[in-house]
């Protein structure tokens, strides 16, 4: 018995090993930094209660990607974040405050593809959603980060 | 000023510095012992029993039970609620902020019935395409989690859905109710309910007239939703209103 548990923990360590930092980085774009630890630690905390489910999923990632976000809603916090440090170049100090008023998708996707270099397939295969919803949730976060800031449009 | 993208790039730098969550936060890494274990069944059996006992002798109390779903008691709506009305069907319905409407119809291939309003508690912008499930709004209903609710508003338009006469409208909504999981707007084609098969948690939809109008609403709630979500999706039924 103590073996079987020993063997679901080592297991589970593994998938949060593999998983956390992708995670982390999602819920910070939904959440700001403030919360972002809370909704990882909910999400897999789930995903340890429902362990023998969750692993046998295709996509326990998004799974416990969409636990994290919906229990995060429920708190009904605003979305915040941190103000431009004084160290950091090229961003304009209103970015934080356009990012957190962006619909959440759009924000998410601005984020992991610009912010962290995610691949559209793998905010989409997170999402739940299709890479064209990706590129349309792209696409429309940048347009109102570009007119809110009033940075024109390359090319 | 540079272009948005870099300034993303460059402000994700400062997003980095949120602390992991390890395995070891979340795993209790103590085995526990057998017999330890054994009381803890046992203190948990019999904290079920208790509870259970408990709970019929409120059901009897309130001369009437409830479903498993919860208790009916509907969240009234506060000033916080929005809004959202469908003037082509006369409808309008609130709901609170916790929730969202879909920005437009989530079934834009099905003609009847329709399905001019739909709410949940997460994101609502993926309606269905050409070719899938036309009925119900399977990708909003995949998307829902499990904490999730997601309630739609079916009308039908005499095109070309059957329609069973069906009861007035309740004067409330809840979960005692005759939700019906298996007959949701039947089409001359009869596809049922076969796309809700995969969705977690309660499925279940509730067809009534009201002021001449044939309607349905679907309801879905997660299997881990709170009470408090729960209670929500009855209170914003409550707030439906259709204009002749």
């Amino acid at each position: 018995m103590a073996d079987r548990e020993a063997d679901r923990a080592d297991e589970f360590t593994v998938f949060v090993e593999h998983v956390e930092p992708r995670l982390r980085q999602a819920l910070v774009s939904v959440c700001g930094t403030e919360r972002a630890r809370d909704a990882v630690a909910d999400g897999l905390a789930y995903a340890w209660q429902h362990w023998d489910r969750v692993r046998a999923m295709d996509n326990p990632a998004g799974y416990v990607y969409r636990v994290a976000r919906s229990r995060t809603r429920l708190r009904r916090t605003r979305t915040v974040f941190p103000e431009v440090a004084g160290d950091v170049r090229d961003v304009e100090p209103a970015l934080p405050g356009a990012l957190a008023r962006l619909p959440e998708r759009q924000r998410v996707a601005v984020l992991l593809v610009h912010g962290w270099d995610w691949r559209h397939e793998d905010v989409a295969e997170l999402m739940g959603v299709s890479v064209s919803t990706v590129r349309n949730h792209l696409a429309r976060g940048l347009d109102k980060l570009r007119t809110e800031l009033g940075v024109p449009a390359h090319g | 000023m540079a272009e948005i993208e870099t300034q993303v790039r460059n402000y994700a730098t400062m997003l980095d510095n949120v602390d992991p969550v390890r395995a070891s936060d979340i795993i209790d890494t103590s085995p526990e012992h057998p017999r330890r274990r054994r009381l803890r069944v046992a203190v948990a059996a019999f904290v079920a029993v208790v509870v259970a006992v408990c709970g019929v002798i409120v059901l009897v109390g309130n001369d009437g039970g409830r479903s498993a779903h919860g208790p009916s008691v509907a969240a009234p709506p506060t000033s916080e609620w929005s809004t959202v009305t469908d003037d082509a069907h006369g409808l309008s319905i609130s709901y609170p902020p916790s929730w969202q409407a879909a920005p437009s119809t989530l079934t834009p291939v099905l003609v009847d019935p329709v399905v001019p309003i739909a709410l949940g508690t997460y994101p609502l912008d993926d309606p269905q395409r050409m070719g899938e499930c036309d009925i119900v709004p399977q990708r909003a209903l995949d998307a829902m989690g499990p904490t999730d609710a997601f309630i739609a508003v079916y009308v039908f338009q005499g095109i070309g859905a059957t329609y069973s006469p069906s009861a007035d409208r309740p004067a409330h909504f809840g979960p005692d109710l005759p939700w019906s999981g298996g007959s949701l707007p039947k089409r001359a084609s009869g596809s049922g309910m076969q796309c809700t098969e995969n969705v977690p948690g309660f499925v279940g939809q509730l067809s009534f007239d009201d002021h001449g109008k044939e309607l349905a609403v679907l309801v879905a709630i997660g299997p881990d939703a709170s009470q408090e979500t729960r209670d929500e999706v009855y209170g914003i039924l409550d707030t439906l209103t259709v204009t002749p």
